[in-house]
């Protein structure tokens, strides 16, 4: 899907909080965001919305999370699961079923979690609207320094100047 | 199916890039600053974890992991200062072969990048956007190369450790590479002089469904935008290194963005939804071509804990309830079997891609309308003029009366819903916003009003609500030769919409809609 030229705030609010990482945020400031009216592959006719307060360590995050779809008919299940390290402090049931009925048309989740150290956390969601497909969301929980803690390969520079991801192949050698 | 088409299809990726002459195509390039009492030849064979989804196409079966050929990339003999002794690029069956110095410390290196100047040309590189848009490559170990000819082969391995990833993921980027490479393939089957502008592909593991930063990995969902395509890598979640057809229909994105003209604005969608013209034309079309391309029509998407969930549609065979011009799935269906050599239904037509790309290359891209079912058929009429009665048998089949202009006139089915309407200067125009099926992209979320400017000057758009007040409509005006957005307005005013905007002479479009998305809202527009 083509991006196209449509202005979206809430994207901008989250760049202007990530940018504001390395300082000490003003607690709680609440991040937003929306899938609504992005690119999208193919997959359920679903779209997200949430807010999730940027807390330090130790602190609860209230995050409100909104599914949205037009379909009226049948079933929507929604799998729900938080990263390690993030704790559930009103925890919801993982496996949601929502019967999609004519004129609801939004479906509210509401947590609240914590974490002990900084970082960047999700609440990882996989939606399925039977015989319509699937669509997974990740909503992110930012705590402290809100820095994505997965470890990263450490890059290089090739003579050409060129940087790098270099991971290591499986190799058979022969000699003739 | 990947598997089958590595040795059907022609090398011709390989071929010219390297002006042809065999199947193993060499270009050493020897450095003079290394000394050198001699050299070897160093071959090999390389290759990554290719992990094919079910059988049932849904999930991924990591107990069938079988080898695929990395085809067409750069491949470098890396010395012990970190120097480049030896380059090539590999062959379609993944082969390298180079003159390398004897008794010399190195260790080959592979990088996830298919490079080639000159006609035809491309430029495809896979970058982690989470990690300085680093280019993935995989390395061997560093090891004398001795003193007579050897081989080494290499292969990125999946990093799947039974019941999760354990390890790092190195077949990911070539396996998402290997999509491209097909890709260019069937465009080049049309016209083998092709020059691909420059295409990145950012994957990471970091890559998750949300908006927001993408440096961090906050990619929205796998997509293409602006020359880039953003490929999902959130393990148990939604990753998409091994979902061909998601990874081959954003590239189809990059098609209509680089080789042709797409007017869609993007949204969400789905197979049986009602969608604005523009975004049902782009989403079958990518659909349609993801199938074309790796030669099967079963598009699926993994998801879930071990990837062992997910979706999967047939471009060929599926249908739908909800058959139209406005219809992803039946525009799908519609490109998929013009292409196709089987005779379906009320599909005799074998028309192959080089007319799609023709049409695609040629007046969709010039075509006044906005790029639609309509407009790709009624070229498509115009270049195959004694076809047209089997282009409208599978156009038929679809619950699509005959197409005979680029704006679609004379709708049957929904017809109340056809988007276009004629406005005369000074005489207002009725018509009707409608969420009936949805919001931002559905059908009937806006209408196109086609009026002609005969004197070049300032003239005055207006967009009034007659049934209240509670909608905020919105205007964009294009000019239609080229085809250029030249203005909008989208103020919050309740209600109306208005502004004075200089035009000159010519054709024009305006896309009218409405902000607040209100069940119904009747919208008077007039131009002064």
């Amino acid at each position: 899907m083509k991006i196209v030229g449509v202005l979206c705030i809430s994207s901008l609010l989250i760049s202007t909080s990530v940018m504001a990482f390395s300082a000490k945020v003003e607690k709680p400031a609440v991040v937003k965001g929306t899938s609504a009216g992005k690119y999208a592959k193919p997959g359920a006719p679903v779209d997200i919305s949430y807010e999730s307060e940027h807390v330090d360590a130790g602190d609860i995050s209230k995050v409100e999370i909104t599914l949205t779809s037009r379909v009226t008919t049948g079933n929507m299940r929604v799998k729900v699961k938080v990263d390690k390290g993030l704790h559930e402090i009103s925890s919801i049931k993982k496996d949601l079923s929502f019967d999609l009925v004519g004129g609801q048309k939004k479906y509210p989740l509401h947590m609240e979690v914590s974490a002990d150290v900084d970082g960047l956390y999700y609440v990882r969601l996989q939606v399925v609207i039977k015989d319509q497909g699937m669509r997974a969301f990740a909503v992110p929980v930012y705590v402290g320094d809100a820095v994505l803690k997965t470890k990263k390969t450490e890059v290089s520079k090739t003579e050409k100047g060129e940087t790098v991801s270099v991971s290591v192949a499986e190799e058979t050698i022969t000699k003739e | 199916m990947r598997l089958k088409i590595v040795y059907t299809l022609t090398v011709t990726l390989l071929l010219s890039g390297c002006g042809g002459g065999g199947s193993s195509v060499n270009t050493v390039i020897d450095k003079p600053t290394i000394p050198s009492t001699g050299s070897v030849t160093m071959s090999g064979i390389v290759t990554y974890d290719l992990v094919p989804s079910n059988d049932n196409s849904i999930g991924l079966d990591y107990d069938s992991i079988r080898r695929e050929a990395v085809k067409g990339v750069a491949i470098d003999a890396i010395n012990s200062s970190n120097q480049s002794v030896a380059s090539t690029i590999t062959d379609s069956l993944g082969r390298y072969s180079f003159s390398v110095p004897n008794n010399t410390q190195m260790k080959i290196r592979v990088s996830a990048k298919m490079l080639k100047t000159g006609t035809p040309g491309w430029d495809v590189m896979v970058v982690d956007n989470t990690n300085s848009n680093a280019l993935y490559a995989m390395e061997g170990a560093l090891s004398s190369s001795g003193t007579t000819d050897s081989q080494r082969n290499l292969n990125a391995p999946s990093g799947w450790g039974g019941t999760a990833y354990t390890s790092s993921r190195t077949a990911a980027p070539f396996a998402v590479l290997d999509n491209a490479y097909y890709a260019m393939q069937k465009v080049l089957s049309a016209d083998a002089n092709t020059l691909f502008p420059s295409l990145r592909i950012n994957w990471s593991i970091n890559n998750v469904s949300i908006p927001g930063n993408t440096s961090i990995g906050q990619i929205t969902t796998s997509h293409y935008s602006n020359g880039n395509l953003f490929i999902l890598g959130d393990a148990d979640n939604d990753t998409d290194e091994y979902d061909d057809h998601v990874i081959t229909h954003e590239w189809g994105h990059y098609y209509e963005d680089k080789f042709s003209r797409s007017d869609s604005i993007g949204g969400e969608h789905g197979l049986e939804d009602s969608l604005d013209i523009r975004v049902a034309l782009g989403e079958g079309w990518g659909n349609a071509f993801a199938g074309m391309a790796l030669d099967d029509p079963v598009y699926f998407d993994t998801y879930g804990t071990s990837q062992a969930s997910g979706f999967n549609f047939n471009v060929e065979s599926g249908t739908s309830a909800n058959k139209g011009w406005y219809s992803e799935s039946s525009v799908q269906r519609i490109l998929y079997d013009v292409y196709d050599s089987d005779d379906d239904g009320s599909d005799i037509l074998s028309l192959g891609f080089e007319p799609i790309h023709k049409v695609f290359t040629g007046e969709e891209k010039e075509t006044l309308a906005f790029t639609s079912i309509f407009t790709f058929i009624t070229a498509l009429k115009n270049e195959n003029a004694e076809y047209a009665e089997e282009i409208d048998e599978i156009v038929s089949d679809e619950n699509i009366a005959t197409i005979t202009d680029i704006y679609g006139s004379g709708r049957m089915n929904r017809a109340s819903d056809y988007p276009y309407h004629d406005l005369t200067l000074g005489t207002p125009l009725a018509m009707e916003i409608s969420n009936a099926d949805g919001t931002y992209n559905k059908l009937s979320n806006r209408q196109y009003v086609k009026f002609t400017i005969a004197d070049s000057g300032t003239y005055n758009i207006k967009v009034l609500q007659s049934n209240g007040t509670n909608a905020d409509p919105d205007f964009y005006v294009y000019d239609t030769s080229p085809f250029v957005i030249v203005d909008f307005s989208n103020t919050r005013k309740a209600g109306v919409e208005e502004k004075i905007i200089s035009l000159k002479a010519g054709d024009y479009l305006l896309s009218v809609s409405d902000y607040n998305n209100v069940s119904d809202a009747n919208l008077t527009v007039t131009i002064n």
